[in-house]
């Protein structure tokens, strides 16, 4: 499993922002957004013997908001992933909330072809499916995360999105198709500082944004994002890519003929000549990636050939005799399979198929 | 009689006013690590704004004697606030012994004195156990005298 893009991006400016501090420890992270933390000193002392007590006045804060989120897809192999043409490239992203408070995640309308698919949080089975067709401002596209338990010690709730390509039949061999999982980080349903009413101005579903002057949050209650670089007033987004490559069978078909003998010069320098035998060959080539499957191949001959008379010659597939579908002067020699080119020593060898077949001239 | 109820009243009159005469003041800073040009590094004791999870505060607690009277015995406690721990070295007081509690406030020690029972042993105690911090004067306060004593905690 390979972490992806753990820096936030600053969504109107793409710039990539360092990954978290490394002296940051998450496990340390245990102190919910919104909690107060208080402090009274107390006094003692004498004066002309008497015993005096005393306390000081009281001071609190409250501790802010710190945003933290990953993901992390579920590929291993190599990079990119090969996936055949007319597949689904599907890959698994898992989304981890490490901040200290609630976070809500918008999910943008995939693009053609595209489809996200997650459990939904609300009770964990049923499939919430985000095609292109799915309206912009459908509630799917916010996905609410709770915080985890982090007096216990535990990670953040996780949420999986799969993240399912169709790679077009026609794609070719070679192009790179991207699974791309954009997550923009939006005000949470839960924050705790909306429920108890001394937050204002802020509603669920809004960008979460790095400064707390483009909010109209009371100031008592210190309301803002916090990330290492990130501009005032810039959401945060986060964007994670698998790439894949599409494996595909790359054909092509070459024609030649030649005259095999006449019944003058027989074999020895033979002419087109009424009564010569003429060699068709085809050579299908394969330099894809993927062996070619159901391959149909069909070749009209020049009318002057008779391919039902008495002087068919046999035809062959690889050496081997095949029986094709003739019709008129059309041979089709149907369902056929292309092997895929192969490398050996640092040389590769295009898959490939033979047919010859011979006619004679009436 | 009349004298013994006077002589009481007078006490207990006397006791208010130099009650009310020193006073204690907690003020509460966010500690920042700022770099100098010759990049040597600092604590900053700064205005709280956004104080987050693993980041420091800072408390100063200033004991004031605006009465006539030295105030003698002073001893200042604070607790360690919930969702906080104390930062090892961070307390100060000049002319003042520092001490620490394990137990709520209910003794105090040195570091090296302190120990909890930790899986069944007894085992010294770390910066994290510490509950409560205390620091007592070495000698009196002088009228008109005030002194800061100082320490940090780190958010949980």
């Amino acid at each position: 499993m390979k972490l992806k893009n753990l820096a936030f991006i600053a969504a109107t400016s793409a710039m990539t922002l360092p990954a978290f501090a490394a002296d940051y420890d998450i496990t340390e992270l245990d102190t919910l957004f919104g909690t107060n933390v208080s402090n009274t000193a107390s006094l003692k002392y004498k004066v002309n013997g008497t015993d005096i007590e005393k306390d000081s006045n009281t001071v609190d804060f409250k501790v802010d908001r710190k945003v933290i989120f990953s993901v992390t897809d579920n590929q291993t192999g190599t990079d990119p992933v090969p996936v055949q043409a007319g597949a689904v490239a599907t890959t698994i992203f898992t989304v981890q909330n490490d901040s200290n408070a609630p976070i809500s995640y918008a999910l943008p309308v995939p693009p053609e072809f595209t489809e996200y698919s997650y459990l939904s949080p609300a009770d964990g089975t049923t499939v919430i499916t985000i095609t292109n067709a799915t309206p912009v401002n459908s509630p799917d596209l916010i996905i609410p995360l709770e915080v985890g338990n982090p007096a216990a010690g535990q990670d953040g709730d996780t949420i999986e999105i799969t993240v399912a390509i169709t790679v077009p039949d026609n794609a070719t061999d070679g192009t790179t198709v991207t699974s791309s999982l954009v997550l923009t980080a939006v005000e949470p349903t839960t924050n705790p500082d909306i429920s108890n009413g001394t937050g204002t101005g802020v509603t669920a579903g809004d960008p979460i944004v790095a400064t707390l002057d483009t909010v109209t949050w009371d100031q008592a209650v210190i309301q803002t994002i916090t990330l290492p670089g990130l501009l005032d007033g810039t959401g945060v987004e986060l964007t994670s890519d698998q790439a894949f490559i599409v494996e595909a069978a790359a054909i092509t078909l070459a024609k030649s003929v030649r005259i095999v003998s006449d019944p003058i010069n027989n074999t020895t320098n033979p002419k087109a000549i009424p009564g010569a035998i003429v060699e068709y060959t085809l050579t299908i080539a394969n330099s894809g990636q993927v062996a070619a499957t159901g391959v149909d191949l069909a070749d009209e001959v020049p009318a002057v050939f008779d391919l039902t008379d008495a002087y068919t010659e046999t035809y062959t597939l690889d050496g081997t005799a095949t029986t094709p579908t003739i019709a008129g002067n059309t041979v089709t020699f149907e369902n056929l399979t292309i092997a895929a080119q192969t490398e050996s020593g640092g040389t590769t060898t295009d898959g490939s198929a033979v047919i010859k077949f011979t006619v004679k001239l009436p | 009689m009349i004298k013994n109820i006077t002589l009481a009243l007078s006490l207990a009159l006397m006791s208010f006013i130099v009650s009310a005469e020193v006073t204690l003041t907690n003020t509460v800073f966010e500690v920042v690590t700022i770099t100098n040009k010759d990049g040597s590094q600092q604590d900053q004791w700064q205005q709280p704004d956004k104080i987050l999870p693993g980041e420091r505060v800072g408390y100063k607690v200033e004991v004031s004697n605006k009465g006539t009277e030295p105030a003698a015995d002073i001893v200042i406690a604070n607790p360690i606030p919930e969702h906080t721990v104390y930062v090892q070295g961070s307390a100060k007081g000049l002319e003042t012994q520092i001490e620490f509690s394990v137990d709520n406030g209910k003794t105090y020690a040195l570091p090296a004195e302190l120990f909890i029972e930790k899986d069944g042993e007894r085992v010294q105690a770390e910066a994290a156990d510490y509950s409560q911090v205390r620091w007592s004067l070495n000698k009196p306060l002088a009228a008109g005298a005030s002194t800061t004593v100082q320490y940090i905690v780190k958010i949980k």
